[in-house]
């Protein structure tokens, strides 16, 4: 049986696990509701206490939207962090911290890391199966915005070739993310340095052009100002990367002996298994680190799996209390209406009539307080999405996915099944105490 | 917790039969003092975990323990010679397929995406790790129970090489024994 669900397809494990959270309550429903029409009955104490109703309904939904806002919130910041990373199959580094260079790389958030040479460069941009090996240069800022030094290829990958404008024909040239402070046409003089450091007079007499402006990615590339690895190098007095003989060259290849040095080189390879190989030739002690940022973000969501897990078991907890505060809450309402029920008693209706009509009605307040609570996790996680992504730059998107209708339906199921108690409370006691209430 | 508790209770309210209990599975490895090539036998259970076949060194073949149908092989392969050697593929008798695989992450999930075969650089290592680079066996016959070892066989463009594989804990990182060296074990 256990293999039978492991080769189910994922969608189908996931629509049965639905099915068998709300079995319970269709079964309840079943035995409960066989032969009854309670309906007009449920309609009228709903309208009869709509107050009260309203607030339980609430309180319901609130509970369960917070913990479906935070799963769903959760997820999306993890999508959002994977689809950064999309485009940085392998970077190669000089050996040191894999999560200081992802940051920088990927999250551009730089540090200070020692280049790598010339040599290593060619060796990288030569090799087979490398279709782009972009040198990455940071340090200089313009705005907030950084300022990158690299190769035109890296603007058309980074973009999938959606640039308004054109790639830089000049050193001084520069082509601008979606969200980067510059308009096409714009000329700027970056800043050395990054913040509150930066030193603004530093470049001084250097001018930049905005030649071209990439569609948005989702990724914090977006406030990035890409510029010819060339300038950067010239700008700080250094040698541009190519011989005299080769004039005004931009781009590969680099001399390497002329060539300055990179903090960062991103490969992206013509098949995913010479990533592989790549790697295995250029992790080398002493010289070079190669990574995959991919395995960096897995090894993340590792440890935020288990902060997940803690987060989880105390979700769980709250909807436990939750479950209680609501058979206590369904006691009280059957309590406002123990006159009407004590009547129905009397009138000689079944004690499974009295049963569903309470069930029912305690379960109609339950399944319109969780459908609203889905909603309600969703509000709250695309209110904070969208303030995450406002703040990181990072793409985050909300939605709601099968982990959070699971919730739902589990605390539906089990709700369900605690809403039984009130109405056998109820019958337990005799009909005229409940006449004279 | 309330979400896998759900999940537990949905499963059974699914599936009336009972749990099936997986006390008496075979165990799908036997011995592995027979292989050629052994060069590091572990001192507590006898299991080799360094093999060799000429210029090519496996060092550390690990999995982890599982009930379900897939298990994943790690490992560190050493180029010693001179020439590029291509790791092809592997085959396992307790499992009905088996494949080279990469890590890749896709909307924030993780899967394994089948690989043709990676060749070996002369003087490198190829590292098979947890979120990189790893064999898959699919379709295993038996449940693999954490301490014990199972054989395979690594196909490679020197041919095949027949290794057992510790198999660790179900939520292992890396061997047991990973960081203490072998190579002052070679042939």
């Amino acid at each position: 049986m256990e293999d039978l669900w492991y080769q189910l397809p994922p969608l189908a494990q996931d629509a049965l696990l639905l099915v068998g959270l709300l079995l319970p309550v269709l079964l309840i429903a079943a035995i409960v509701l066989r032969g009854y029409a309670p309906g007009p009955l449920i309609g009228a104490l709903l309208r009869r206490f709509r107050w009260a109703n309203l607030v339980f309904v609430l309180l319901i939904a609130l509970s369960v939207g917070m913990s479906i806002g935070l799963i769903a919130q959760e997820r999306g910041l993890r999508i959002g962090m994977a689809q950064a990373a999309d485009k940085f199959d392998l970077v190669v580094a000089a050996p040191g911290s894999e999560m200081t260079m992802l940051l920088a790389a990927v999250f551009l958030q730089p540090s200070d890391v020692p280049l790598l040479s010339g040599a290593t460069y060619t060796a990288i941009a030569t090799h087979e199966n490398v279709e782009i090996a972009a040198p990455l240069a940071f340090g200089d800022s313009y705005k907030g915005s950084s300022v990158v030094g690299t190769i035109a290829d890296f603007a058309t990958y980074l973009s999938d070739d959606r640039i308004t404008g054109h790639l830089w024909t000049d050193p001084f040239e520069a082509v601008a993310g979606a969200a980067a402070p510059v308009a096409l046409g714009d000329t700027f003089t970056p800043a050395h340095g990054h913040g509150a450091a930066a030193e603004q007079g530093a470049h001084e007499g250097v001018r930049f052009t905005v030649v071209g402006k990439m569609a948005r990615t989702g990724t914090p590339w977006d406030t990035a100002i890409l510029i010819p690895i060339e300038a950067v190098w010239m700008v700080h007095g250094l040698a541009n990367g190519h011989p005299l003989s080769a004039g005004d060259q931009i781009g590969p290849p680099f001399d390497p002996d002329l060539f300055p040095g990179t903090p960062a080189i991103v490969v992206h390879t013509s098949a995913l298994w010479a990533n592989y190989a790549l790697k295995s030739e250029f992790s080398r002690d002493n010289e070079t680190m190669a990574f995959f940022p991919g395995t960096v973000l897995a090894n993340l969501y590792r440890i935020m799996g288990d902060v997940r897990q803690a987060m989880s078991v105390m979700s769980g907890l709250t909807q436990v209390l939750v479950a209680a505060s609501v058979l206590l809450g369904l006691s009280i309402l059957t309590r406002l209406f123990q006159r009407q029920t004590a009547m129905l008693r009397a009138l000689g209706a079944p004690r499974r009539f009295v049963i569903a009509v309470i069930w029912s009605y305690g379960v109609t307040l339950l399944a319109a307080g969780t459908a609203l609570g889905l909603g309600l996790g969703l509000g709250a996680a695309t209110l904070l999405s969208w303030l995450v992504t406002h703040r990181t730059d990072v793409l985050v998107q909300a939605s709601l996915g099968w982990n959070e209708v699971h919730l739902a339906a589990a605390f539906l199921a089990i709700t369900s099944l605690l809403s039984l108690l009130p109405a056998l409370v109820l019958l337990r006691q005799p009909i005229t105490n409940g006449l004279r209430a | 917790m309330l979400s896998r508790m759900s999940r537990a209770l949905a499963i059974v309210m699914l599936t009336t039969a009972p749990a099936l209990a997986a006390e008496d599975h075979h165990d799908p490895a036997g011995s592995a003092s027979d292989d050629h090539g052994v060069h590091a036998h572990d001192h507590e259970t006898g299991v080799a975990h360094a093999f060799a076949l000429g210029p090519l060194r496996v060092v550390h073949p690990w999995t982890r323990a599982t009930q379900g149908p897939d298990a994943v092989v790690f490992m560190d392969l050493d180029n010693t010679g001179d020439a590029p050697i291509t790791l092809t593929g592997a085959a396992a008798d307790w499992a009905a397929s088996a494949a080279i695989v990469g890590f890749t992450l896709k909307d924030g999930e993780g899967r394994y995406t089948p690989l043709p075969s990676i060749p070996i650089a002369p003087g490198h290592d190829l590292v098979l790790r947890p979120d990189e680079v790893a064999l898959r066996f699919t379709g295993i016959t038996a449940p693999l129970p954490h301490g014990g070892h199972v054989h395979l066989t690594l196909h490679t463009s020197l041919g095949a090489l027949e290794i057992a594989a510790m198999v660790e804990a179900a939520d292992a990182l890396q061997h047991s024994h990973a960081g203490h060296s072998h190579m002052e074990h070679g042939d």
